[in-house]
């Protein structure tokens, strides 16, 4: 039987891991406790600090997704169909933590849960595409065919991202567009954005890497049930 | 206070929910990885006799 690669974590996951988790208790900390109380809001400012992380990740995510499918309509590599899926799901994740926070915040700042403002709905679009694109993916059984339309599907779906992004400029909404910050707002939501910016790529890296050894298990899997017939045969 | 604890609430439940779903993949690609193991080692029924008459 051929060899594959334990699926135990690798020393350097494991040290990216407690990094990581250090990162993020760190920012959780600096959130309650270094971050100072916004005088409008009061507490419910401090969304903020998880809201846009949250919603930077969820973008990054279908850039990544669409950049890998592109490179796998490239050079016809799974292992780059992998990245693009291990990228979908943590940005859909993402996504829907954006869409979540981002009505908690809606109901402070503007009295309701929903308003169809420009950002809004485009961030909306935006998971609607990452669901679309899980669809697909489950109901196509062959690997190749599956990547190479889903593929395609992602790299027209990264269209929305500049839109998102460019939703508060080129449309006239609610949706606050870069708000004055205290130099230690600004430091906590950096460091926010660092460390759940290095928790969703260790977790798209974890995602990717059980994607591969299922891959290299199911072809061993297939190999032993071709020897065990011929051999009966 | 309660809209902001309930938002960190609701995302911290949806990462833990995901690492335990990762954490649950890879428990079921170790057990496939066991049996393919454990059956890639008995010998093949057919070959023992053919191994003999030989």
């Amino acid at each position: 039987m051929k060899s594959i690669e334990s699926d135990r974590p690798s020393p350097g996951m494991l040290i990216g891991g407690a990094v990581t988790t250090c990162l993020v208790f760190a920012s959780v900390w600096m959130i309650f406790f270094v971050a100072p109380t916004e005088a409008t809001m009061g507490d419910v400012q401090r969304i903020v600090y998880v809201h846009v992380p949250i919603a930077w990740c969820g973008l990054a995510g279908c850039v990544v997704m669409g950049i890998s499918s592109a490179i796998y309509l490239v050079r016809r590599d799974l292992k780059w169909d992998y990245r693009s899926q291990a990228a979908g799901e943590i940005g859909w994740l993402c996504s829907t933590l954006t869409l979540a926070t981002g009505s908690a915040w809606a109901h402070e700042a503007w009295g309701t849960w929903w308003t169809w403002e420009p950002r809004l709905t485009l961030s909306l679009v935006l998971w609607i595409i990452y669901a679309g694109l899980f669809l697909v993916r489950s109901s196509i059984e062959d690997p190749y065919r599956r990547a190479r339309i889903v593929g395609v599907l992602s790299i027209v779906g990264m269209s929305d991202v500049p839109m998102v992004l460019m939703a508060t400029r080129w449309f006239r909404g609610v949706h606050p567009i870069a708000p004055e910050m205290e130099p230690r707002m600004k430091l906590v939501l950096w460091v926010s954005v660092i460390s759940f910016t290095a928790l969703f790529v260790l977790l798209a890296a974890v995602r990717r890497r059980q994607l591969e050894t299922a891959e290299r298990i199911t072809q061993l899997e297939v190999a032993d049930w071709s020897a065990g017939v011929a051999s009966q045969s | 206070m309660e809209t902001l604890l309930a938002s960190y609430a609701v995302a911290w439940a949806a990462v833990s929910a995901y690492v335990v779903w990762l954490a649950v993949g890879n428990a079921r690609l170790s057990r496939r990885l066991e049996r393919l193991e454990s059956h890639s080692a008995k010998p093949q029924r057919s070959d023992t006799p053919r191994a003999r008459v030989a």
